[in-house]
C-alpha cells in the first residue's frame, strides 16, 4: 500500500523512464557478437613463412580469432603507428590462448625472414602469439584483396607502397566481423573490447 | 609623487607586462605547427618512428630525447636523416639494431630545421650547425 501511494504519482512516466534509463545505462554491454555484422569470408588459402622461418597457412589460425594487417619494416609513414597499435593489441591479448597476430609484409624483398625476426625482436614479441610473415609478393598482394584491403607498389607514395592502415578482426569460423584504423588509439580501443567478446569458445 | 601612488601606477603596467610576457610563452608552446617548420617537418618525417616526444619505442625506435648525439655529434645527423641508418646503435645504454629509411627529398634547409627544432628540445640550442658542409662528408 505504501508503495503503491508512493509510485502511484508518476506511473506511467516513472517505470518506462526507468526501462529507458537501464537500457541506456546496461544496453552497451550486452552487446554480443551476434551484433557484428559478417563482412566476409576468408576463403582463400595461403602459405607464408614467419620470422622463426615457420610455414604459416591457415590450419595455425583453425579455432582461433585473429587480427591481421599489412605493412613493411622501413615504411616511413603510417607502419610505425599501426605496430605501436597492434603491440596495445599484443599486450592485451598476450595471455588469451584463443586469439593470434597475423602481419603480412607487403615488401618480401627486403622484409625477409631475418629482417622480419630482427623487426619482431626489437618489439619483444612471441612468434607463436604474433606471426610477422613473408611470401610471394603477388600472393601478399592477392591476399590483401581478400581481406578488401588496398596493398600495392606506388613510386610516389612514401617508401614505394600504397596499402591500408586497418585492423582486420577475423573470427573462429573465418569470417570477417571488423575494420579498425590501426593508426587510431579509439579505433584500436574498441578492437581490444571487441575481441573480449569474440576471444570465448 | 610618493612611493604609494608610484606602486599604484606602476603595477597595471607590471601586471599587464607579466600577463603579456605569460601569454606570449604560452602562446610559443601551444603555436599551431606552420607548414615547413622544424615542428612540422619533425612531425611528418620522424615523429611516426620517434615519437611526438622523442620517446622512441621499445628496442625498435631510439628514443631521441635521450640521444647525446644531438650535443655531442650533432655533425653526423644530416647524412643519417637524408640517407638513413643500418646497423647497431647504443642510444641511452640500449642496444637498437633497425634499419632507419633515409628521407633523400628533404633539402638541406629542411634537415636544417629539423635538426634545430630538436636542438632546442633536448640538445644545445645554442649549437651552431652546418648542414650543407656536414652533408658534404656523408660516407
Amino acid at each position: 500500500m505504501f508503495k503503491l501511494s508512493l509510485l502511484s504519482p508518476c506511473r506511467g512516466v516513472c517505470l518506462p523512464l526507468a526501462l529507458l534509463f537501464s537500457l541506456v545505462l546496461f544496453g552497451c554491454d550486452n552487446r554480443g557478437v551476434d551484433d557484428f555484422p559478417v563482412l566476409g569470408e576468408v576463403t582463400r588459402d595461403f602459405s607464408f613463412v614467419n620470422q622463426d622461418n615457420e610455414v604459416v597457412t591457415p590450419a595455425v589460425f583453425q579455432d582461433k580469432v585473429y587480427v591481421t594487417d599489412f605493412f613493411f619494416t622501413t615504411c616511413p609513414s603510417i607502419c610505425p603507428i599501426m605496430t605501436r597499435q597492434m603491440t596495445r593489441v599484443y599486450e592485451a591479448v598476450k595471455d588469451e590462448p584463443g586469439v593470434l597476430l597475423l602481419s603480412h609484409t607487403i615488401d618480401p624483398e627486403h622484409d625477409t625472414v631475418e629482417v622480419l625476426k630482427n623487426y619482431a625482436d626489437g618489439i619483444g614479441i612471441e612468434t607463436a602469439k604474433w606471426h610477422m610473415v613473408t611470401g610471394p609478393q603477388d600472393e601478399i598482394f592477392a591476399m590483401a584483396k581478400h581481406y578488401m584491403l588496398a596493398a600495392m607498389k606506388h613510386e610516389e607514395a612514401p617508401g614505394g607502397y600504397l596499402h591500408s592502415g586497418s585492423f582486420v578482426l577475423v573470427d573462429r569460423e573465418r569470417q570477417i566481423r571488423g575494420y579498425y584504423d590501426g593508426t587510431d588509439s579509439e579505433a584500436v580501443d574498441r578492437l581490444i573490447e571487441d575481441l573480449a567478446l569474440f576471444r570465448e569458445p | 609623487m610618493n612611493f604609494a601612488r608610484r606602486v599604484a601606477v606602476a603595477l597595471p603596467v607590471v601586471v599587464a607586462a607579466l600577463v603579456w610576457t605569460a601569454g606570449g610563452v604560452a602562446a610559443a608552446e601551444t603555436a599551431p605547427e606552420t607548414a615547413g617548420s622544424g615542428s612540422a617537418l619533425f612531425a611528418e618525417h620522424c615523429s611516426s618512428c620517434h615519437g611526438a616526444a622523442g620517446e622512441g619505442f621499445r628496442s625498435l625506435y631510439p628514443p631521441l630525447s635521450r640521444s647525446r648525439v644531438l650535443a655531442d655529434e650533432p655533425e653526423v645527423l644530416p647524412c643519417i636523416i637524408r640517407h638513413g641508418l643500418r646497423g647497431e646503435i647504443v642510444v641511452d645504454g640500449r642496444v637498437f639494431n633497425q634499419i632507419m629509411p633515409g628521407n633523400p627529398r628533404l633539402s638541406a634547409g629542411d634537415i636544417a630545421r629539423i635538426i634545430s627544432h630538436m636542438q632546442a628540445l633536448w640538445g644545445d640550442e645554442n649549437r651552431v650547425i652546418e648542414v650543407e658542409t656536414w652533408l658534404e662528408d656523408c660516407k
